[in-house]
């Protein structure tokens, strides 16, 4: 690489080359970060991280090298279906850690596309993608994020550096017609859920959201083994010693208690920690949290404002109508919505299942 | 879709970051230059902002392009928004740029509009930066809060306005000017009006200074909350619930709020109902309150004026007042070390508001108070038990001739239910209290960058 050449133009030249690189009928592209080195400097199509494309309405990894995952309980995101993949240099690997995110080596890069079928009552329907974001670990920046926006005919998505506000309708499973305002983030908006006091981190790669199965192509397995078997995770502890967190919708996994803490810590806890940006307001919802009074138990809000409904606390055990937690997890109305960003619908049964864990909490308030 | 014009423009700008490889070094080469460099830099801060060199939009610029710049900004960049009204859909986020400066064509001239935002809490965010300058722009019904800042150093609000239209659907967003976790703060010649709690508000921060700016119609009009150093000074606070509030709350990572001087403002008819919800604790505020000090530690306020506060011109509480128990040990709940002297004050504490649980208190005892009016310095004598039984423990000095009187509550034996408070308050004119005593005057607060 010639060091005089602007990088700016990097990006660009990597997609003439990218474009050239992925047609299905040419040899394929490399999968990789795309020159990416910060905010400004992502390419301005997705084809140029030769990670995922759409075929027949279904996220493709690029190849084996890019791996899909799922979590035990996602963030919600108005409803839509999503596809994860990660993506790591030849010949490095991610550190394992018990509690927090893995270290994943510079160079990784992690997708996560966005979509819904027309009708969720259908089974198999098509999924129409409206967006692919964008993870990448620099060596210049560390993690640094942007999202792409799939075109109509969902054979290419293009730079939303900015971020935009996409109106649609489908039919929930439910038979509701819903209607989102849906936020695809500006880059700087990847910070408000992704930065921990000004780092940028990943959020769904832990050990307790991967220790579940996978359907992979190879047949299923359970996601840390798999990572460990691929050579990308090192230090990962036999399977059986992990504690998973339990999934949101399935009673199998945990107690009504157990599963609300796990959806509050996958919708809430990115910003409702000790570092997170909510931090300023004392409300921790971390699973590992155990102070009751942190997690909102009869804890007065602080800076709530209107948000907080003339009503006195977080949590009152018994009570979620008088609960700002259920309040604002419930409200679609920007400023009052909970989670701050990214969801414009109720989360119908998300709502149901954190209101059943308030109302059989013991106790009450003064 | 990426703008071809913007990516030309990228490509022109040396400002953008990720430009040439052999940026970086020469960079950091210049940070470990002379300290000369950095002070004569720092001191351009705050009275003028670059306006040449900077990329400018206008009513007619996209969002999302706005959005982008401003976004992925680097060190250094700066904006201009020619005057006209611009309506966003979404709030607007900066990015990692440190040292970046946002200017419009003036309060009112240039408008962004945020009455349609569907997404996000504030109108404008940032966070984790150090040197962020806003200038000359109105930010109009917001959702939610106007221009929060988390965690800078090196802030400053110059001539910017937060405002509700009255009436209007967002007409309730709770905080104007909202700095929380920031250091090095400066908020002048600004305006907010319409907020359900705070106009001008400042929390868990440190180095702090705001002045001649005016608040409105809002809840509270300018509160420092939890934090360390501040001076508030010739502000005009008029026509909020309540004018100026001082507070130290609970459940918080930085608390005890200390070191606030409040001086040469203006603080008339704060008689706003208060529309702050019920879980809110602005709520407890009566209107017609001039100011509040709650809980804070080493506290001044001197050569105010305080002009028909119906409830009373100045509060001085413990956080017990707010009825709300607490659940964290290292949070101190007493107001310590307060001295007022200097202050001038007229037609306060004529109407208590008695829809507030403190205001019907201080109601219930209107014909025990001297005159038959709430006096103008109200302390609730809620009492730290380790602090003894002496006649002023919590050190609360009240050096005011022009007060025409100040009145001990001594909450501390009553429950705020009862209505015994006329048997067991005791008023007397300034000189003839435990409190006529003086503390030392506590410093300027100052902070590189900072100019007169």
């Amino acid at each position: 690489m010639n060091p005089s050449l602007p990088r700016r133009a990097l990006p660009g030249l990597l997609v003439a080359l990218g474009a050239l690189g992925c047609k299905a009928e040419a040899p394929p592209c490399t999968p990789g970060g795309a020159g990416v080195t910060g905010d400004s400097s992502f390419p301005a199509t997705v084809d140029a991280f030769c990670q995922v494309s759409i075929q027949s309405a279904a996220v493709t990894p690029h190849d084996a090298t890019v791996l899909p995952y799922d979590l035990n309980t996602p963030l919600f995101s108005d409803y839509a279906d999503k596809f994860r993949t990660v993506w790591l240099p030849a010949g490095t690997q991610a550190a394992y850690d018990p509690q927090e995110s893995f270290t994943f080596p510079v160079g990784t890069v992690l997708t996560k596309s966005f979509g819904w079928p027309a009708d969720f009552r259908v089974a198999g329907a098509p999924v129409h993608w409206a967006e692919t974001r964008v993870l990448v670990n620099t060596a210049e920046s560390g993690w640094t994020g942007a999202s792409y926006e799939w075109n109509e005919a969902q054979t290419q998505a293009t730079l939303v550096a900015g971020g935009d506000v996409l109106s649609f309708s489908f039919i929930g499973a439910d038979g509701t017609s819903e209607q989102p305002s849906y936020l695809v983030p500006s880059q700087a908006e990847c910070r408000k859920c992704h930065a921990n006091d000004g780092t940028m981190t990943t959020l769904g790669p832990s050990a307790a959201q991967l220790d579940r199965t996978y359907a992979y192509a190879s047949g299923p397995a359970n996601e840390l083994a798999e990572w460990a078997t691929r050579g990308i995770l090192s230090g990962v502890p036999s399977p059986a010693t992990v504690t998973p967190l339990p999934v949101w919708n399935d009673p199998t996994t945990g107690t009504t208690e157990q599963r609300a803490r796990a959806y509050l810590q996958a919708n809430c806890s990115y910003c409702h920690n000790g570092n997170g940006e909510a931090r300023t307001t004392g409300l921790v919802l971390l699973y590992s949290e155990t102070d009751p009074a942190t997690y909102g138990v009869c804890k007065a809000p602080v800076a709530a404002g209107k948000a907080s409904a003339n009503e006195q606390y977080d949590v009152v055990p018994g009570q979620p109508a008088v609960s700002i937690l259920i309040s604002r997890v419930t409200a679609t109305k920007p400023s009052i919505a909970m989670p701050e960003i990214g969801r414009s619908l109720e989360h119908v049964e998300g709502v149901q299942l954190l209101t059943d864990w308030v109302a059989g909490l013991p106790g009450s308030c003064p | 879709m990426r703008d071809p014009a913007r990516a030309a423009q990228e490509l022109r700008s040396p400002r953008r970051k990720g430009l040439a490889s052999g940026t970086l070094p020469a960079m950091r080469l210049l940070e470990a230059a002379l300290p000369v460099v950095l002070v004569l830099v720092a001191g351009c801060k705050g009275s003028s902002a670059p306006t040449s060199g900077c990329e400018a939009f206008t009513p007619s610029s996209k969002e999302s392009d706005i959005a982008a710049a401003v976004g992925d900004a680097a060190d250094g960049a700066c904006f201009t928004f020619a005057a006209g009204t611009y309506s966003f859909n979404n709030q607007l986020a900066l990015g990692t740029g440190n040292d970046v400066t946002l200017t419009g064509a003036g309060i009112g001239v240039t408008v962004f509009d945020f009455s349609g935002q569907v997404g996000g809490e504030d109108a404008l965010f940032g966070q984790s930066v150090k040197g962020l300058t806003f200038k000359g722009f109105t930010v109009k019904d917001a959702p939610g809060n106007g221009i929060k800042m988390l965690s800078v150093t090196g802030l400053t609000f110059d001539t910017v306005e937060v405002m509700w239209t009255p009436g209007s659907a967002g007409a309730d967003g709770p905080y104007g000017l909202y700095p929380v976790q920031c250091t090095d703060v400066l908020i002048q010649n600004s305006k907010v009006s319409g907020a359900s709690d705070s106009g001008i508000y400042v929390g868990q921060s440190q180095n702090i200074v705001v002045r001649s700016n005016e608040v409105y119609q809002n809840v509270a009009g300018i509160e420092i909350e939890n934090s360390y150093s501040a001076d508030v000074h010739d502000n005009n606070a008029h026509d909020n619930t309540a004018g100026i509030l001082v507070f130290s709350l609970p459940q918080l990572q930085q608390e005890g709020g200390h070191s606030v001087r409040v001086f040469s403002n203006t603080v008339t008819s704060n008689n706003t109902v208060n529309f702050a919800a019920s879980g809110d604790i602005v709520h407890i505020v009566p209107a017609g309150t001039g100011s509040f000090v709650m809980a804070c530690d080493e506290v001044e306020f001197f050569g105010n004026t305080f002009t028909g506060n119906k409830t009373a011109a100045i509060g001085i509480i413990s956080y017990y007042d707010a009825q709300i128990p607490i659940s964290d040990p290292k949070y101190y709940a007493y107001p310590s070390s307060v001295y007022y002297h200097g202050n001038t004050y007229s037609g306060n504490g004529t109407a208590p508001d008695t829809t507030s649980q403190f205001g019907l208190l201080l109601a219930t005892a209107e014909s025990a108070f001297p005159g038959m009016r709430v006096p103008d310095v109200v302390y609730d004598g809620v009492l730290d038990p380790a602090k003894g039984t002496g006649a002023n423990p919590m050190q609360i000095c009240v050096q005011e001739p022009a007060a025409n009187a100040v009145c001990d509550l001594n909450l501390g034996q009553l429950n705020m239910a009862d209505s015994n408070l006329p048997q067991i308050l005791t008023c007397a004119t300034p000189a003839a209290t435990p409190f006529n005593c003086a503390l030392p005057a506590l410093p300027a607060v100052t902070f590189a960058g900072l100019t007169n």
